[in-house]
C-alpha cells in the first residue's frame, strides 16, 4: 500500500471539502452514507433528501506526482422520493440509508441505493457522442414536415460535451415491513442481500418481483421481542456465507448451503460481559451499529457505542482486538441516554490492506487505529482545522482533572457534530469523512 | 416496634452494593427517563424499532433489578433493622427503601416490590403490545413533532401538512392501562385502599400524559406524598400488628 513503506505513521492532509458552509444546515443536506466504488475512482454520497452525489477522481497531475487528483462532481440524481404509507399512516423517509457499488463489468457503473423500504439499482453511464443528421427531425428535435423531405441521409455520430446519465434500472420494493438497515452485494455478482430490523432477504439483481427470505427473527408474539438485526454483510469471497449483527452485541454467521432459512446460525460470536462494568446501559452500548468484513475475508470488525472490535472468524468466544473509541463517555452514559445520543449508529471501515481501521466520534472527531503498531490517532473534520494540503493536527480529549493546552474537555464536546459515516479508498490512502452536511476528503502525504 | 439507638451505618449502603442510595437514585432516574422516552419515541415520524426495543429492555432490566438482591426477606437477622432517627423521614421512593423494623420492613419491602413488579411488568407488556400494533400495521399513533435536543439524525421533518389527530387516542390508551392496574390487582391482592391508591398514583406519575396536563415533571419527593406514605405506613403496621 502506497505510503506505508518505511513509515508506519500516516500523515493526513486536508484535500477537499464539499458542501455548504452555512451555519444553518438544511436537514435534507445531511449526508447519510458514503461509499467508494471498488476501484476508488468514484465516491458516492447519499443524503437525507434522497439524493445521490457521485464524485470522480480526476487524473493525477503528471508533473507533480505528490499531488493526488481531486474528486469532482460527476453525477447528481434524486434516488428516492418521500412516500406515504396509507395503510399505517406513516411517512416513509427518502433518506438514503446505504449505497453499495456493483463490480464494474462494462463502461457503465451500477450502484444499489436504499431507503427504509425500497432498494433501487442505478446505472450511471457516460455519453460523449450524439447522432446528427436525422431524417425525420431537425437538430432541435422538432419533427420535419414530411413533404419537405426529399432525400435520405445516414445520421453521423458527432462528439459532444460529456454527459453523465443516471437511470433507475431496477426497483426492488415491497419486501420489507421494517426499516432496511443494510444491503450487501454478494461475491457472485448476481445476488445481494437486504436486511431490516427483523428479516434478511436475498435478491437476484435481475429479478424484482420476488426475493427469498433467509433470516426471520420476528417472534410470534411481538411482546417477546427483545433483539433486532442491526447490520448484515456478505462474506467477500464465499458467496454462501454472510453475517448479521444484533442489538444485543452478538454476531451470527450463516451458511446458505446449510438450509433455505438461515435462522439457525453456523457460528455465534459474542464477547462475555465484564461484570465490573455492568450498568443499566450495558445492553444499549453493546448494540452493534456496523459490521464489516476485512478485504481478506478472514476477519470482521464490529462497532458498538464505545468501541471497535476485530473478530477472527475462527474464534467465536471473543474478539482478537478491541479498540476504545471514546471511553471517556462511559461516565456520561445517563446523559447520553437522555439526549438520545446513545442510540447513534457509528460506522467503521478498513483500509485497503486491512492494516488500519477508522471510525467516527463526536465533535467532528474521527479515530484511526493501526492494527500493527497499535497506535491510534484522533483527527478533526472541520473548516477551522483544514488548511489546503495542511497536515491535520492530532486532537486529544482530556479525561483527567488537568486539561493540557490544545486538549478539549469532555464537557466541551459538541454532541450534535457527529461523524457517523466514513470511507477509506480501497487502494490508496484517501479517506472520506461525512460531517453532517459536509464531506471532507483527506489524503496521506507521501514522503 | 422501632428500637431506638440503632442506626443503619452509611457503609452498609455501600456494602449492600446494588442497593446503595446512588444506585437507587440512578435506577429511579433511568426508569423515569425510559418511560418518558418511550412515550416521546412514539412521537417520532418513524418509530425506530431498535430504539423502542432497547428502551423496553432497559425498563425490563430496571424491573428485574428492583428485587432485593441479597434476599433481604430471607435474612435470619444479622442485618440490623433500618431505623430512622426521625420517624417522619420520607421514603426515598415509593418503590424501595422503607423505614421500619426488620420484620415489617421485609414484609413491606416484599409487598411493595411485588406491587411495583406488577405495575412495571404491566407497563412493559403494554408498551410492547402497542409496539406490535404500531409496527405491524395497526393505526400507529401520530403525535406532534419531537422536542429539541434529539440527535441530528432524528430531527423532525417539516411536516406542515400533517398534524397529529390522535393525541386523544394515546390518552385513551393510557387511561385504559391505568384502569386495568387500578381495579383488578390492587384490590384483589391487598385490600389496602390507601396503599393501592398511592401505588396507582406512583405509576401514573411515571406515565406522563401528553395532552392537557401541564408537563411539570412530578417530583417523587413531594411533601404530600411523604405524609401519605407515613399514614399508609402506620396503617400497615396496625394491620400487621393486629393480625
Amino acid at each position: 500500500m502506497a505510503g506505508v513503506a518505511g513509515g508506519n505513521d500516516f500523515q493526513w492532509c486536508f484535500s477537499q471539502v464539499k458542501g455548504a458552509i452555512d451555519e444553518d444546515v438544511a436537514e435534507a443536506d445531511i449526508i447519510s452514507t458514503v461509499e467508494f466504488n471498488n476501484s476508488g475512482e468514484f465516491l458516492a454520497t447519499g443524503d437525507k433528501g434522497g439524493r445521490v452525489v457521485i464524485f470522480q477522481h480526476e487524473q493525477e497531475c503528471k508533473n507533480r506526482p505528490h499531488l493526488r487528483g481531486e474528486y469532482n462532481v460527476y453525477s447528481t440524481f434524486q434516488s428516492h422520493e418521500p412516500e406515504f404509507d396509507y395503510l399505517k399512516s406513516l411517512e416513509i423517509e427518502e433518506k438514503i440509508n446505504k449505497i453499495r457499488w456493483l463490480p464494474q463489468q462494462n463502461s457503465a457503473h451500477f450502484l444499489l441505493s436504499t431507503n427504509d423500504k425500497t432498494i433501487k439499482l442505478w446505472k450511471i453511464s457516460e455519453r460523449d457522442k450524439r447522432a446528427e443528421g436525422y431524417n425525420l427531425k431537425d437538430e432541435d428535435g422538432r419533427l420535419r414536415d414530411p413533404f419537405r423531405i426529399t432525400s435520405l441521409r445516414v445520421p453521423v455520430l458527432m462528439p459532444m460535451d460529456l454527459m453523465v446519465e443516471a437511470s433507475p434500472r431496477r426497483v426492488f420494493a415491497n419486501a420489507h415491513t421494517y426499516h432496511i438497515n443494510s444491503i450487501s452485494v454478494n461475491s457472485d455478482h448476481q445476488t445481494y442481500l437486504s436486511a431490516d430490523d427483523l428479516r434478511i432477504n436475498l435478491w437476484h439483481l435481475e429479478i424484482t418481483d420476488r426475493s427469498f427470505n433467509i433470516v426471520d427473527i420476528k417472534p410470534a408474539n411481538m411482546e417477546e421481542l427483545t433483539e433486532v438485526i442491526t447490520a448484515a454483510e456478505c462474506q467477500p469471497n464465499q458467496c454462501n456465507v454472510f453475517v448479521y449483527s444484533s442489538s444485543k452485541g452478538t454476531i451470527r454467521l450463516c451458511d446458505m448451503r446449510a438450509a433455505a432459512l438461515c435462522d439457525r446460525h453456523t457460528k455465534f460470536f459474542e464477547e462475555p460481559e465484564d461484570p465490573s462494568s455492568r450498568s443499566f446501559f450495558s445492553e444499549i452500548i453493546s448494540s452493534i451499529s456496523d459490521v464489516k468484513f476485512s478485504h481478506s475475508g478472514r476477519y470482521m470488525m464490529t462497532r458498538d457505542y464505545l468501541s471497535v472490535k476485530v473478530w477472527d472468524l475462527n474464534m467465536e468466544n471473543r474478539p482478537v482486538e478491541t479498540y476504545q473509541v471514546h471511553e471517556y463517555l462511559r461516565s456520561k452514559l445517563c446523559s447520553l441516554y437522555e439526549n438520545d445520543c446513545i442510540f447513534d449508529k457509528f460506522e467503521c471501515c478498513w483500509n485497503g490492506s486491512d492494516s488500519a481501521i477508522m471510525t467516527g466520534s463526536y465533535n467532528n472527531f474521527f479515530r484511526m487505529f493501526d492494527r500493527n503498531t497499535r497506535k491510534d490517532i484522533t483527527l478533526e473534520a472541520s473548516r477551522e482545522s483544514s488548511k489546503p494540503r495542511g497536515t491535520l493536527k492530532p486532537r486529544k480529549v482530556s479525561t483527567g482533572g488537568k486539561r493540557k493546552k490544545d486538549e478539549i474537555s469532555v464537557d466541551s464536546l459538541d454532541f450534535n457534530k457527529k461523524i457517523l459515516h466514513t470511507a477509506w479508498h480501497p487502494k490508496e490512502n484517501v479517506i472520506a469523512v461525512a460531517a453532517t452536511n459536509n464531506l471532507y476528503i483527506f489524503q496521506d502525504k507521501i514522503n | 416496634m422501632i428500637s431506638k439507638g440503632q442506626k443503619r451505618k452509611l457503609h452498609d449502603d455501600v456494602v449492600g452494593g446494588m442497593r446503595s442510595a446512588t444506585w437507587e437514585s440512578q435506577r429511579q432516574s433511568v426508569l423515569g427517563i425510559s418511560l418518558d422516552k418511550y412515550h416521546r419515541g412514539k412521537a417520532l415520524v418513524e418509530p425506530s424499532l431498535r430504539r423502542s426495543v432497547l428502551i423496553a429492555n432497559t425498563l425490563r432490566q430496571i424491573h428485574i433489578e428492583n428485587k432485593p438482591p441479597y434476599g433481604l426477606v430471607n435474612l435470619a437477622g444479622p442485618l440490623p433493622p433500618m431505623v430512622p432517627s426521625n420517624p417522619c423521614t420520607h421514603r426515598e421512593s415509593g418503590l424501595g427503601v422503607v423505614n421500619s423494623t426488620s420484620g415489617v420492613e421485609d414484609m413491606e419491602e416484599v409487598w411493595m416490590s411485588s406491587e411495583s413488579d406488577f405495575s412495571l411488568s404491566a407497563a412493559v407488556s403494554s408498551i410492547l403490545k402497542e409496539l406490535d400494533l404500531t409496527v405491524d400495521g395497526g393505526p400507529g399513533p401520530q403525535a406532534p413533532q419531537r422536542t429539541p435536543f434529539m440527535s441530528i439524525e432524528n430531527l423532525p421533518r417539516d411536516m406542515g401538512l400533517k398534524q397529529a389527530p390522535t393525541c386523544y387516542l394515546q390518552d385513551v390508551k393510557l387511561d385504559e392501562l391505568f384502569h386495568d392496574i387500578d381495579t383488578s390487582v390492587f384490590d384483589r391482592e391487598m385490600g389496602v385502599r390507601a396503599l393501592s391508591a398511592a401505588a396507582s398514583d406512583e405509576l401514573l406519575k411515571y406515565l406522563p400524559s401528553l395532552s392537557s396536563v401541564p408537563s411539570t415533571s412530578p417530583s417523587p419527593f413531594s411533601l404530600n406524598q411523604s405524609f401519605r406514605d407515613l399514614n399508609e405506613l402506620e396503617h400497615i403496621m396496625e394491620i400487621l400488628v393486629e393480625s
